[in-house]
């Protein structure tokens, strides 16, 4: 039997029951609009999450002394010879040398224990400081010996721009150092967390401060695939001595929290699209009792059970590509909408323990889409097994005399 | 239907499930998915039930108690000078309230931790260790050495300690700013240490024993909070009236969405995204009933044109439609109900092991997770879903039953079947 004619024909009986199937088709379209608008959030709140693990400092990888990550201390520096960042693959976006100590600041009223970080402000449009928000002044160089404080710290520990912190902290030679640091600015962070956390200065000064040529981390922001990691293996050969860490396994919640969200994206399809299977088996198997009779004609002048079966699933796959387009055309017009984010600041505290911004963005990835449509698609045809059985299993006589 | 005699009513019933069976297939289908989401989302409301306790009793368990006694302004502001002056007093007259479980008074201060030659930053915490072992976990996560066996003893942190290099038995000093303004300071003797899987509070936090934070930092009798721990976290909020009764007029009583608001605010949104796929799931099934219902309406037009003729009401048949979509949901109910007793139930003893799940362990450990969860069963959860899918149910056999109303009967007996 022609192809043409299958699908014409198919065509023609989904039109011959324009009410069920409409109703079918709306089913269809709900759940498939349904699933891929929670898919858009957690793809958005995925994206975020990582992006927040990315951007507080660490990067898509660290290049670290061994032991750093048991022990940070400036005893766990290191000093990389200048050719290193020669040659760098394309999609390397940036670098940044770092120091990053745990201290002790003092105000005259208060004692917090932070990280301090001696950063090159010119290197860290890699990281979340590039953007952020400083009222007074940024560090203008690495050789700035003032400190730039996070906003929530300095409203605990009360003290503002052009006032000065007590530093306490260890230098190389393992003795305590103890400095006066003058602030340049303060600055807001999305996530609240990481204003309590960071102080930063220029990092010659801090060299200085600690009687060191030495760093104790440099992290690289890679462009493009955030979960590829060819390119951060790739860089592990560049240094002797030296341990090359993905962000997975520096941001470990983070990188779980992703993990478990990519899954829970196929258990939600599963779920719904199982749901899903009822109705459209229930709707093909009376679409094939009610045409009985003609089945047994079609049989009788010599159509092949094939052909039969070709029909079941041919009208089933269309009804199912017209539900899943109509699905998809909706979650794309609902997502218009919230496309510019959700305002979500009543959860603060929350989402920032989960390393997410107060405003979410959802994601609309295509891909997610194309696979929908494809597996949806493997259902109909999965779920019209049942009733083209029964359709073939019609004795051409006996329906005839129905 | 009102007037009809008993026995006609029980005919009709009878009628209705005769009717179902001539449809076999598709009233098993239409059960199934019935039966398959509510399956769905009773197991999943119970899990997230489950995972709720748990996450309250462990964020809760280890440091800070369901509720808190603190000085109006230490919340916000958490300076040595914001403290509770008759610690003790306080402490004893909220043991006695009724519903109260344990009480601890805590003295704390940041202050820079020495040991020979390195030195950090950390949150000490001067408490009883006896009131204090009876309502935080704090000393169940012992990694080393014992918990804090003497006067002088501190229970460090692992990562601390090392950070610090110090050992058992190795001597710290404690320095900080003391209540009156002076310096704060403490000799203390590291007889333990502890390892809760928490980064960040095993690299800054060390405990002490509360008199000698006391007498180190000035203290006298003062706390900075008295936790409390009552017989049900969820109960705190019905507490308040008479736990603010057993204190001084000064004191702020702080309940654990208060001192954990990023807890409450975790499980708002986890029941949220949860609540979402639940109606997905149960308007799509919802609408595959409504779907069945209207094929079986239009099959049997001739039927119901015949029964019109012979002068049954519209009405009657309105309502054997009615009691054959009722007798659908409640089979439909008692599959999913069933499954989900069967694997609900063996769950909810033994507990579910998400640590052997990719991905969970480090969950476990950072998000304050027990390694079992313990699905929670509850009417409930074995009501909503039924609930919600028993109007849908209905709504579906009306809303093709009301083409009966309209139906022309002499061209229904046409009709072809």
């Amino acid at each position: 039997m022609p192809a043409r004619l299958l699908l014409q024909l198919s065509w023609r009986n989904i039109w011959r029951h324009r009410r069920r199937n409409a109703i079918l088709l709306c089913a269809i379209a709900v759940a498939v609009a349904g699933v891929m608008l929670l898919n858009t959030m957690m793809r958005g709140m995925q994206e975020d999450m990582m992006n927040t693990a990315i951007g507080n400092l660490t990067g898509h990888a660290k290049i670290l002394e061994p032991s750093y990550l048991d022990d940070p201390g400036i005893e766990r520096g290191f000093a990389v010879d200048d050719g290193w960042q020669d040659d760098l693959p394309n999609n390397v976006l940036g670098w940044a040398s770092r120091i990053r100590i745990p201290a002790v600041v003092m105000s005259e009223r208060e004692t917090r224990g932070i990280q301090l970080v001696g950063v090159d402000p010119a290197k860290e449009s890699i990281s979340f400081l590039g953007d952020a928000e400083v009222e007074g002044e940024r560090l203008s160089g690495p050789d700035d010996a003032r400190i730039l404080v996070g906003a929530l710290l300095a409203e605990a520990l009360d003290t503002a721009t052009g006032r000065r912190l007590v530093l306490v902290t260890q230098g190389a030679d393992g003795r305590t150092r103890e400095a006066g640091f003058r602030i340049a600015g303060v600055y807001r962070a999305e996530i609240a967390g990481l204003e309590r956390a960071f102080l930063f200065t220029g990092l010659s000064a801090l060299q200085r401060l600690l009687d060191t040529d030495k760093v104790t981390e440099i992290s690289i922001r890679i462009d493009g695939e955030d979960l590829d990691t060819s390119t951060i293996e790739g860089l592990a050969g560049r240094f002797e001595n030296l341990a090359v860490v993905s962000w997975r396994q520096l941001e470990r919640q983070a990188a779980a929290m992703v993990e478990v969200s990519g899954v829970s994206i196929y258990i939600l399809f599963v779920i719904v699209m199982g749901a899903l299977v009822f109705g459209l088996v229930n709707t093909l198997v009376t679409a094939v009792m009610e045409r009985l009779r003609e089945l047994g004609m079609l049989r009788a002048i010599g159509m092949r059970p094939r052909a039969v079966v070709a029909q079941v699933v041919v009208e089933s796959s269309a009804i199912m590509a017209i539900g899943v387009a109509a699905g998809l055309a909706l979650a794309r017009a609902v997502f218009a909408f919230v496309a510019d984010g959700i305002d979500l600041t009543a959860f603060d505290d929350s989402l920032a323990s989960f390393g997410m911004r107060p405003t979410f963005v959802p994601v609309f990835d295509i891909r997610d889409a194309v696979l929908i449509a494809v597996l949806s698609l493997a259902l109909s045809v999965l779920a019209s097994f049942y009733p083209a059985r029964r359709a073939v299993k019609i004795k051409p006589l006996e329906a005839l005399r129905r | 239907m009102n007037s009809a005699p008993p026995r006609a009513k029980a005919l009709f019933a009878r009628v209705a499930w005769r009717n179902l069976w001539r449809r076999r297939l598709r009233t098993w289908m239409s059960a199934c998915g019935i039966g398959f989401a509510i399956f769905l989302v009773t197991v999943g409301m119970s899990w997230q039930a489950g995972t709720y306790d748990a996450w309250i009793d462990s964020a809760t368990g280890l440091m800070s108690g369901h509720a808190q006694v603190q000085h109006p302004a230490y919340f916000d502001n958490p300076e040595v000078r914001h403290n509770l002056a008759e610690g003790s007093d306080l402490t004893n007259r909220l043991a006695g309230v009724p519903g109260v479980v344990a009480v601890a008074p805590r003295a704390e201060a940041f202050a820079l931790v020495s040991a020979e030659e390195r030195s950090f930053g950390a949150m000490v915490i001067g408490v009883d260790p006896v009131r204090d072992a009876a309502l935080s976990d704090l000393s169940s996560h012992l990694a080393a050495g014992e918990y804090l066996p003497r006067l002088d003893s501190a229970f460090v942190g692992t990562a601390l300690a090392t950070n610090l290099g110090i050992e058992l038995g190795d001597e710290i000093v404690v320095l900080g700013a003391a209540a009156e303004g002076g310096v704060g300071a403490l000799v203390s003797r590291v007889d333990g240490l502890f390892e809760t899987g928490q980064p960040e509070v095993d690299r800054s936090v060390l405990q002490v024993g509360l008199a000698a934070m006391q007498a180190g930092f000035e203290l006298g009798d003062a706390v900075h909070r008295v936790v409390i721990k009552t017989r049900d976290a969820r109960g705190v909020t019905g507490m308040r009236a008479t736990l603010e009764a057993a204190m001084p007029a000064g004191g702020r009583l702080l309940d654990w969405n208060e001192l954990l608001p990023e807890l409450e605010q975790a499980i708002q949104i986890d029941r949220a995204t949860a609540a979402m796929t639940y109606w997905l799931l149960l308007i799509v099934v919802a609408m595959s009933v409504v779907n069945a219902f209207i094929m079986t309406v239009f099959e049997r037009t001739r039927e119901f044109g015949m029964l019109l003729a012979i002068g049954m009401r519209p009405n009657s048949i309105i309502a054997m439609l009615t009691i054959e979509a009722l007798c659908v949901w409640a089979m439909g109910t008692a599959i999913g109900i069933a499954l989900c007793l069967a694997v609900v139930m063996p769950l909810s003893s033994v507990g579910f092991d998400i640590s052997g799940i990719e991905g969970m362990d480090a969950m476990v450990g950072q998000l304050m997770m027990p390694e079992r969860l313990y699905p929670a069963l509850n009417v409930e959860v074995l009501v909503e879903s039924p609930g919600w899918m028993l109007l849908g149910t209905l709504l579906a056999a009306l809303i093709p039953a009301f083409r009966v109303r309209r139906m022309p009967v002499v061209e229904a007996l046409r009709e072809e079947e």
